[in-house]
């Protein structure tokens, strides 16, 4: 049985695609067969992000109307033969899709996958449902800002109605630097603001990461908070990656000042 | 520094809960005259009821309050329509 968890923000642009793709290459090195659900009809798609577009043949909805089988339209990542994407299809073809469309097709994939991710569209309309109502776990990401911050809040109201087995928030984009001179809310404070359990901190990253295909630099910052975060849902653990730690001491007071200065 | 910090944490909360509570400006007023019309038919009274809104722990007490001079007798009840 696989693990299925919708991956929400309510605001766009703060990083569900991203956490989405490198959480599930985590998951993947650990040796667990991953699978990317995308029903978000939109642009910077899952495929796109992990740079499989090219291999795109098929997508979720030829798998829905019959056009193809659903193994058909799997994509295998290359490095990772364990990791998988269902591409979306396209913003016209949305709404030949149901939610119970989607359901059925990831509970054929439950014997295939340990982990299904679903990454759902910005906004709390008809595609944000389709996305939970797939999903036995949520993971709200936010940004450590208000506007963000708004949005996740209510999610996180919004997903009480759906009797899903956990809600677990991860904060992204965190600057050490930032929130050691108070200019950026730590994800303790944001945990207890938004009343839901604190499962990862990721980095903000200075280097472009993404759309390489490729997954992580194994000694980047990210790279370790996404492990610890896979660990974490793997294992039910809860050590989350400090962002501070890099900036306290006498060379993290210099990172500072370079960051500050730049 | 650390002051600046409370006070945005502070802010950030508010936000929250007030998004929460999701009441706007003319909130109080319509639910206190939806109210009088309301208790109107129970009660004899003057003026409109009073509201207390307190939030605790991001909970919400709604406290509404009005000084009866008299209960109306049940015949005084209005029909059915
Ligand atoms: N931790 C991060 N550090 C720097 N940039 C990030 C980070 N997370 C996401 N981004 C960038 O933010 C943008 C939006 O991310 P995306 O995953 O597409 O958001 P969403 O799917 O929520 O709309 C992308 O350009 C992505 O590269
Ligand atoms: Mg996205």
């Amino acid at each position: 049985m696989a693990r299925k968890i919708v991956i929400t923000s309510g605001k766009g642009g703060v990083g569900k695609t991203t956490v989405a793709v490198n959480l599930g290459a985590a998951l993947a090195d650990m040796g667990l067969r991953v699978a990317l659900v995308d029903v978000d009809f939109g642009l910077n798609n899952v495929d796109v992000v992990m740079g499989v577009e090219k291999k795109v043949v098929y997508d979720l909805v030829d798998v829905v109307v019959g056009r193809c089988r659903l193994k058909q339209a799997l994509v295998q990542n290359e490095k990772r033969k364990n990791l998988y994407v269902l591409p979306s299809g396209t913003e016209n073809t949305a709404n030949m899709v149901t939610g119970q469309n989607v359901k059925l097709v990831i509970e054929n994939m439950n014997v295939m996958f340990d982990y299904i991710f679903i990454d759902s569209p910005a906004g709390i309309d008809v595609g944000f449902h389709r996305a939970v109502s797939c999903a036995d776990e949520a993971i709200v990401v936010a940004t450590p800002n208000l506007t963000s911050l708004r949005d996740a809040d209510k999610v996180v109201s919004i997903l009480k109605s759906y009797k899903l087995n956990s809600v677990g928030l991860v904060v992204n984009r965190a600057r050490g630097d930032l929130m050691l001179s108070d200019k950026m809310m730590m994800p303790s404070d944001i945990q207890k603001l938004l009343k839901t359990e604190l499962v990862g901190v990721l980095p903000e990253e200075d280097v472009v990461f993404l759309s390489s295909g490729y997954g992580l630099p194994n000694k980047s910052d990210s790279a370790k908070a996404y492990k610890l975060l896979a660990q974490n849902l793997h294992k039910n653990t809860r050590k989350i990656y400090d962002a501070t730690g890099k900036y306290l001491g006498f060379f993290g007071s210099i990172r500072r000042n370079i960051k500050r200065s730049i | 520094m650390k002051k600046k910090k409370i006070n945005e944490l502070t802010r950030v909360q508010n936000v929250l809960e007030n998004d929460r509570l999701n009441v706007g400006k003319g909130f109080n007023e319509l639910l206190a005259n939806d109210l009088n019309k309301l208790f109107k038919d129970y009660f004899d009274f003057s003026g409109l009821p009073e509201l207390k809104i307190d939030k605790e722990n991001g909970v919400y007490r709604v406290v509404v309050s009005l000084n009866v001079s008299r209960v109306r007798a049940f015949n005084i009840l209005p029909d059915e329509k």
